[in-house]
């Protein structure tokens, strides 16, 4: 256990390092420049303060030694300053996390405790009216974009009651009720397209276990059929869903940027599209640095949880 | 074939004020299209600045003392700024909320939106005694906000003096590198010797990035404003939160008193959220979140209808920035004037007109300034389509099959605009030009990859005026001007001369023929042609009573503003 726990830390390390690489290399080909973004519209662009803001951020350097002078900076915990608020990055990143972390979070879990049961029911009636409603459903939350449903839960109330969630965000531990005024909307925009995605794992996958051979053990046993479902087959069925969850959770943490544009909430995913627009490279690094650590660190955490799920999963 | 002399034809016809005109026949005017007060007061009325002023200019209407209420917070919403320092971050949208914390030389009155008639801010007078001596005399009772380090000292000439100084090593230097030397003459007058003669001087100072007055202690202690913003306006820094909030409180000790016998201002506070997505924008407003609308792109028309429809005022009311084609002159192709003619002459502004803006757009030539630039007519006649002329030109310079990329970006809708592109490309194409389209993602690729090597061909991009003309001439056209703003490449020294000439001539009438002589001279060269530009629209709840705000968010008077909370 504590040699395959060893390797993935390894394995994450150098992923880790990889992602920052990557990003690095694409921010610096990228079409537009860091000096352009801050002063080209300024009503008259100066060459000589164009250089000497280069110079001033570090930009006059080469590629190598930017990487090597960030990369420095992150294992001794600095990780730089915004290009343009002039503020550590660190600190940025940790006002606006909370937001998109507290969404995900919700949503994977509303979506979980919808699209269990949906999903149960529809595999247990399968090809009857239950599950053919319940896969419509499931099949429009996939096909119309989080953007279409954002949009539509924002204009309509505004039309027909002049009515919109506040915009901005409140940490819940400073205006718990406020907080979620905010979010409420957000987390079930966002919970449209996810649940679609656990309704249809969770009924195939309990459709491959009720075609298991001790299902019908079970069945053949005359045990009550909701002992067979639920204490069975759910347990069995869950790997796959636990092992969506994971993957869901860090990516509605990375790619909430559009639901926090739409409905106007500060988070890690919109200030790293404004940091991008910016390019503001110490920014979009930072980000993209942390959002590399929780997608590693979820999947590692939930490929350690099958073996608490099912004891039949060893590590070696 | 004989060539038609259109250029000697329609430079004959001009020289009434553009927006008298427009005011005439309603195009260009400012009107109401929903309920509520009067605001259309004198939308035609031209403008230029004064050589000199006293606060008895100061015309701006003011309510009666018993109609005003005081209390509530002003909520705006803006594309967020990721610093509170306009000079770093120009591109930001922290302008309109500075303009209520720092204070301004002069201002523009702010009866009219697009109004360009300076009045006076901190300096009660001003006067020329030559045309490069600058006297300025400033408000006894104006005091720094009572802050660290600030603490509510008095505003003094030596800040003045400080403030050009300052400004000099910023990306500002250009509007007061200028000033050569300042004498201070006394606490409460200043005289600023420039070192020749340059009339838009007096334009840079009301509101704006240039204009702000920053304060010594705070730039000495922290370096920049970046983080923080304490002046001399009606309201200091509550809260900010870079690209999300900016949250500013009434000062409790602003020097200015109110209709009602007490210090300004009425209202407790002024708060700014970031809101990106248009239809959210809308929305919001619709429900009553936000006050009102105050960025230079507003709603479409569309959607300023359904505004108006729930009760909103909606204001109408020229762009004040036309979309001009840019044709690179270090393309050899556009060295022969008729080519450049010729792509003039087949641009379709009335299809731009009606297809793009759906109707809610008017021609306009190069300066879309009130009082600066031609009269309607001259505009309507110098702006018509000709593609049997066109092709004729295109012709007699033995241009055949003639292939043009046209770089645009998507985005911001005050910038380029995909949708003008390709009714240009159609046009075009009807004189036998192929124009392919290369449509960038943003303001900033273009500018890195196209405009700065001056690798387009034609670029479509608005003017980008200012409050002076010489702001667009100076920035788009002078030989001397970086790659960065001569994007086009024009050197020429008649032009170049023509453009001097009207920023040295200080007396506001003679000034006025000389920019007309340039839009002449540029009408004859057709560096670039003009297009169009949209009308915008400006909605706002009957609640909020505010002065109008110029185009760019100066003169923004957020001390007289104040909220009906019964509305």
């Amino acid at each position: 256990m504590t040699r395959y726990i060893l390797g993935r830390l390894l394995a994450a390390v150098i992923t880790l390092w990889i992602v920052t690489l990557l990003a690095f290399v694409a921010l610096r080909v990228a079409p537009g420049d860091a000096i352009d973004a801050k002063i080209g519209e300024a009503a008259f662009y100066d060459e000589e303060y164009a250089e000497e803001l280069r110079s001033e951020l570090g930009l006059d350097k080469s590629l190598p030694e930017q990487y090597i002078q960030w990369l420095g900076g992150v294992l001794t915990g600095d990780f730089g300053t915004s290009f343009s608020s002039d503020r550590p990055t660190m600190e940025l990143l940790l006002k606006r996390a909370p937001a998109s972390l507290e969404m995900a979070i919700f949503s994977v879990l509303l979506s979980v405790l919808i699209a269990l049961p949906a999903g149960i029911v529809a595999a247990h009636n399968s090809n009857r009216w239950p599950d053919q409603l319940i896969r419509v459903i499931a099949t429009a939350g996939l096909a119309i974009p989080v953007f279409v449903i954002g949009t539509a839960m924002i204009v309509i109330p505004a039309r027909e009651w002049s009515w919109v969630p506040p915009a901005g965000y409140d940490y819940p531990w400073d205006d718990p009720v406020l907080n979620i005024r905010q979010i409420w909307l957000p987390v079930l925009a966002l919970s449209s397209h996810i649940v679609a995605v656990f309704i249809r794992v969770t009924r195939t996958s309990m459709l491959d276990v009720f075609n298991e051979e001790y299902v019908t053990v079970a069945r053949s046993k005359g045990l009550r059929e909701s002992v067979v479902v639920y204490r069975h087959a759910v347990k069995n069925a869950l790997i796959p869903v636990v092992s969506i969850t994971g993957l869901l959770l860090a990516a509605t943490v990375g790619g909430v940027v559009v639901t926090e544009r739409i409905f106007s909430i500060p988070g890690l995913g919109s200030l790293t599209l404004e940091a991008l627009a910016n390019r503001d490279y110490a920014q979009v690094q930072t980000n993209v640095f942390w959002i590399a650590v929780a997608v590693i660190g979820i999947n590692l955490i939930t490929d350690l949880s099958y073996g608490l799920i099912d004891p039949r999963v060893r590590y070696g | 074939m004989e060539e038609k002399n259109y250029w000697q034809k329609r430079i004959s016809r001009r020289r009434l004020l553009k927006y008298s005109g427009l005011a005439a026949t309603g195009a260009g005017a400012a009107y109401i299209v929903g309920c509520g007060d009067d605001d259309d007061d004198d939308g035609g009325e031209a403008t230029t600045p004064a050589a000199s002023g006293t606060a008895t200019a100061a015309a701006t209407p003011t309510p009666a003392a018993s109609e005003i209420k005081r209390g509530g917070t002003m909520k705006v919403f803006s594309p967020g700024a990721a610093s509170l320092d306009p000079i770093i971050d120009p591109s930001g949208g922290q302008r309109f909320m500075l303009s209520a914390v720092y204070g301004t030389l002069l201002d523009y009155r702010a009866d009219t939106f697009g109004d360009t008639e300076i009045v006076p801010g901190h300096a009660e007078e001003w006067e020329y005694a030559d045309p490069t001596t600058l006297t300025l005399k400033l408000d006894p009772r104006i005091t720094w906000s009572d802050e660290d380090p600030m603490n509510g000292r008095p505003f003094t000439a030596e800040d003045i003096a400080w403030n050009v100084d300052y400004k000099k090593t910023t990306s500002e230097a250009t509007t007061w590198d200028i000033v050569e030397s300042v004498d201070v003459v006394d606490d409460n007058t200043v005289t600023l010797h420039l070192s020749a003669p340059f009339a838009p001087f007096l334009s840079s100072l009301p509101g704006g990035v240039a204009g702000f007055l920053y304060p010594r202690e705070v730039i000495e202690r922290d370096g920049d404003m970046k983080n923080t913003a304490i002046g001399t306006g009606p309201m200091m820094l509550d809260s900010f939160e870079p690209t999300s909030l900016i949250r500013l409180k009434a000062r409790p000790d602003y020097w200015k008193d109110g209709e009602d016998g007490d210090a300004l201002p009425y209202l407790d506070g002024l708060e700014d959220t970031a809101v990106v997505e248009y239809q959210t924008r809308v929305a919001r407003l619709q429900a009553g979140e936000f006050d009102q609308w105050y960025s230079q792109a507003g709603p479409n028309k569309i959607d300023a209808e359904a505004l108006a429809d729930a009760g909103m005022d909606v204001e109408e009311t020229p762009f004040l920035n036309a979309k001009v084609l840019w044709m690179n002159m270090l393309d050899p192709i556009f060295e022969d004037e008729r080519v450049r003619k010729a792509i003039h002459l087949l641009i379709d502004r009335q299809q731009i007109i009606d297809t793009v803006y759906d109707g809610a757009g008017y021609k306009t030539a190069w300066l879309d300034l009130p009082g600066w630039g031609w009269d309607d007519a001259t505009v309507a006649a110098a702006l018509e389509r000709n593609v049997e002329d066109a092709v004729a030109m295109l012709s007699a310079a033995g241009v055949s099959d003639l292939s043009l990329e046209l770089v645009g970006y998507t985005g911001a809708a005050a910038g380029s605009d995909p949708d003008v592109d390709a009714v240009i490309q159609q046009n075009l194409d009807d004189g036998g030009i192929t124009v392919n389209l290369a449509i960038q993602p943003d303001y900033t690729t273009v500018l890195e990859n196209y405009a700065k090597p001056g690798t387009f061909q034609i670029y479509v991009q608005h003017s980008g005026s200012g409050g002076d003309p010489d702001d667009f001439f100076r920035r788009r056209y002078l030989s001397t001007q970086s790659d960065t703003n001569n994007w086009a490449r024009i050197k020429d020294t008649d032009l170049d001369a023509l453009i001097e000439a009207q920023a040295q001539e200080v007396d506001p009438e003679a000034r006025q023929e000389k920019v007309i002589a340039v839009q002449d001279y540029l009408y004859e060269k057709m560096y670039s042609a003009p297009t169009s530009a949209p009308l915008i629209f400006k909605p706002r709840w009957p609640r909020l009573h505010m002065s109008a705000q110029h185009f760019s968010s100066r003169a923004v008077r957020i001390d007289e503003a104040w909220l009906d909370s019964d509305a």
